[in-house]
């Protein structure tokens, strides 16, 4: 018993000499750095669901909590906006030749990156030649975009073909990597927690603590002007209960919620609720190649046995979390058209189309969401009514992914899905054009040619009619229903404002957070 | 003695060989992938194939093996592949925040639990036993993350006895008293959630001894209840307990999933269960490696404190 306890005490010794070491040797790095009450006026605070990792790599970055971090402390040459329109940033201006396959870039005067040191072309030419190097993701007709140097402050960009996507290509998610730092290296990791971030972004990484928060400062050389919140937090908070108790004490200012988690929020002067849409598009696909999907009278009859609206608030409970669309852009897009095929709900009809089909279907979809949780149980009882008998197959997010693109695979024959291309029409065409990666699983030569006229076209106009017969030569296949856009929800705390300003965006949530102001 | 270990060390080594090896072989077994878990309809087929390639996933499954474990055995524990953030670093600072959650709390179940557990054994049938044996059925029934979220309501939310998440304060100096700010409600829930289990494995070995000629002939020679219980008694419920102890060392690592995703704290739980649901292989691997060498070494350390305690089974030996 004795020797026992003293086992046990030594363990208890060991933890104390473990907290006690830990608190004073950080502790005195921290000396002067008084505690901050989340009140105070020049610190932010916003609700992460994850943590991010010590490692940070905007060139590989691909996951939302990176991606956010990404977007505070680095920053794209310039942004569009979710009109198409070209917002400056460390780029005056970006203008295309006539032709459409040289586009000339101007910088603007004195830039300086987050340590000081000027950014000039070499900067930007080493960013694009590194993104090349590791990946295609900047490859236009299959084939890298070259990048060239003209002075110090103009690069021009040359495209194999003219592609009418490019300008957002060329900025979304493309983060400015600073050549002094990176050059001769082979790894583009930063570990935040011992080496300095240096970018191009609105903030500065101050402090990452693993699993705790990341803190940033204000950039005092950010193009777009310096920031207004000197501090902002990203709190890591993996449980979303605990979020919205934080929420509620007021530790947290902004907190992306689900709308059953809305309640204590709503109609409280002390906080405000911001539903916006991050050009979601949700969609039920009937596989093209099932053995049961192969008669398209059959098909066309499944959809008009389904009903868009009732699957949608069955999956969000209120018109004000989601709206209905009819085409596979985003409601919202300047090109979205809703002159479709649209399969209106009819029983009568769709009974009799789906006769001598088969009576049992398999649908497969994300088992983890709620959202599509409830699209699926909706559906069932739908194709019910037309004396079809769903089951329904929720899996893994992995194993959804492997299913849904493998365009081999007969397992399903429906899916529930969603997706977030870009701004550009164009950059929908790998989910319908059967010579790309066609996700959707589309096998139409006249599709395929449409898409190809969209993208070599730079009027605006003209693509505008491109994209409309677009959209109605999809819908007309009835393979792909979309359902509509659902809209997030953004809680803020009262003090937080200039929402608007700092624009709200799929992904990063705030598109430049600097542009938030605390009252 | 010394002998004994380093022979049971040596021959832990090819136990936790066929572990890393059968778990290896287990994630791999799935259809999907660490990179299935990242596709997004965005991606393209060569993107993501590229993505397979720069990951090594196309490669025979021996030989991903043969690469990790060469890894491994250089200390380098690799990146994730989902954030692509360095094992390394993120696990010397998770492991030290588990465990200063979970040992303290776990100690100090353990030690109710052989008072209570010695308590109710003895009274078997009594009222005390049966508010004992009640409360830990009740425990054993009530799950932590509900436990944790009333705690928390009430005592972070409510009446803001206490912060309500996170390990220190953000920005300020990390002293103990901030720590223990911090540290009370996970501490207090993951204490109820070991003790109800632990309370009744006492209880039972109790009663078992209460069964045993030592003590009828203890009760004859005269002796008290309280001496009979906490000096022989107590002593041979200690043996088997001693093994759930050594059980215990993985609960380090992973004792504390749900409390700590919960409160906020920086632990290794949510850091593992999201590695799971993703594939995330190499993170998955160095934790349960960790946690297989802990086993391991808890196994060990039991068998240690056995000879120290029981004459008996030294002598046995």
């Amino acid at each position: 018993m004795k020797k026992l306890l003293s086992v046990l005490l030594v363990c208890v010794l060991a933890l104390g000499v473990l907290t006690g070491c830990q608190g004073k040797s950080t502790s005195s790095k921290n000396d002067g750095d008084k505690s901050k009450k989340n009140s105070s006026n020049s610190v932010f605070t916003y609700a992460l669901g994850g943590d991010t990792g010590n490692t940070l790599n905007t060139f590989k970055a691909d996951d939302r909590w990176s991606l956010m971090t990404a977007n505070m402390v680095g920053s794209p040459l310039y942004r569009i906006s979710a009109k198409g329109e070209f917002v400056p940033l460390l780029a005056e201006s970006m203008e295309p030749s006539k032709d459409g396959l040289v586009y000339t870039l101007k910088l603007k005067e004195g830039l300086k990156w987050s340590d000081g040191e000027p950014f000039t072309a070499d900067d930007v030419v080493f960013t694009y030649d590194t993104y090349n190097s590791i990946g295609s993701s900047l490859f236009v007709g299959g084939k890298a975009i070259a990048v060239e140097k003209k002075d110090d402050t103009t690069v021009t960009f040359t495209l194999a073909t003219p592609s009418a996507s490019v300008m957002e290509m060329l900025s979304a998610e493309v983060f400015m990597a600073p050549k002094h730092i990176f050059a001769g290296k082979t790894s583009f990791d930063v570990n935040m927690l011992e080496s300095k971030v240096v970018g191009t972004g609105p903030y500065i990484l101050e402090e990452y603590k693993t699993g705790q928060y990341l803190k940033f400062k204000a950039n005092p050389n950010y193009a777009g002007g310096e920031a207004s919140i000197k501090t902002v937090i990203y709190k890591i908070i993996d449980n979303s209960d605990t979020a919205s108790l934080a929420m509620q004490n007021k530790e947290v200012d902004a907190w992306i919620a689900l709308p059953t988690q809305l309640k204590p929020f709503k109609d409280n002067k002390n906080y405000k609720v911001t539903n916006y849409s991050e050009g979601r598009v949700a969609y039920l696909r009937l596989n093209s190649i099932s053995d049961a999907m192969k008669d398209k009278d059959y098909r066309t009859g499944l959809l008009k046995a389904v009903n868009r609206e009732e699957i949608m608030m069955a999956a969000y409970g209120s018109k004000e979390f989601y709206k209905l669309g009819y085409s596979f852009l985003p409601v919202g897009s300047k090109y979205y058209s809703d002159k479709v095929e649209k399969y209106s709900n009819d029983i009568e009809k769709a009974k009799k189309l789906v006769e001598g089909g088969a009576k049992a279907l398999k649908l497969c979809y994300v088992g983890e969401d709620p959202a599509q949780e409830k699209q699926a149980l909706t559906i069932q009882a739908e194709l019910k009514k037309v004396g079809i008998a769903v089951e329904l197959c929720g899996v893994d997010q992995a194993a959804y992914m492997a299913s849904a693109y493998d365009l081999t695979n007969k397992d399903y024959d429906m899916f529930l899905g969603g997706y977030v291309m870009g701004i550009d029409p164009d950059t929908f065409s790998v989910l319908f054009d059967s010579t790309s990666d066609n996700m959707i699983h589309y096998m139409n030569p006249e599709i395929d040619k449409i898409f190809a006229e969209g993208k070599q076209e730079l009027n605006v106009e003209k693509r505008q009619e491109i994209y409309k017969k677009a959209q109605k030569m999809v819908s007309e296949e009835a393979l792909f229903y979309p359902l509509g856009t659902n809209l997030r929800s953004l809680i803020t705390t009262e003090r937080v404002t200039e929402i608007e300003n700092a624009g709200l965006v799929p992904i990063y949530t705030f598109q430049d957070v600097s542009k938030l102001k605390l009252k | 003695m010394i002998k004994y270990i380093i022979k049971r060390i040596l021959q832990a080594i090819p136990l936790l060989f066929i572990i890393t090896a059968l778990c290896f072989t287990l994630i791999n077994v799935a259809p999907y992938d660490a990179v299935d878990a990242i596709t997004t309809p965005e991606m393209s087929k060569s993107e993501i194939a590229q993505k397979r390639q720069e990951y090594g996933l196309n490669d025979p499954i021996y030989v991903q093996y043969g690469k990790w474990l060469g890894n491994i055995c250089q200390g380098e524990f690799g990146n994730s592949l989902l954030s692509h953030t360095s094992i390394r670093y993120d696990l010397a600072n998770r492991i030290p925040a588990t465990i200063k959650l979970v040992l303290p709390a776990y100690l100090t179940a353990f030690f109710l639990a052989i008072i209570l557990g010695l308590l109710a054994g003895s009274f078997k049938n009594k009222w005390i036993d049966k508010l004992i044996d009640g409360l830990s059925s009740i425990g054993i029934a009530t799950p932590t993350f509900w436990l944790g979220l009333i705690v928390m309501y009430f005592f972070g939310y409510k009446w803001k006895w206490f912060p309500l998440m996170g390990m220190y304060t953000i920005g300020g100096e990390e002293t103990i008293t901030d720590f223990l700010a911090h540290f009370m409600m996970p501490y207090f829930v993951l204490t109820i959630g070991f003790l109800p289990d632990l309370t009744r494995y006492v209880r039972g070995s109790t009663i078992g001894q209460l069964k045993e000629d030592y003590v009828m002939v203890q009760e004859a020679f005269g002796a008290k209840r309280v001496e009979i219980l906490f000096r022989h008694v107590s002593r041979n419920v200690l043996v088997p307990l001693v093994t759930k102890l050594g059980m215990a060392l993985p609960m380090l690592v992973t004792g504390a999933v749900i409390t700590e995703s919960i409160f906020a704290w920086p632990g290794i739980g949510p850091y593992f269960v999201k590695a799971i649901n993703s594939m995330d292989y190499p993170i998955v691997m160095a934790i349960l490696v960790l946690s297989g060498v802990l086993v391991i070494l808890g196994n060990l350390l039991s068998d240690i404190i056995y000879c120290l305690l029981d004459p008996r089974i030294r002598a046995m030996r």
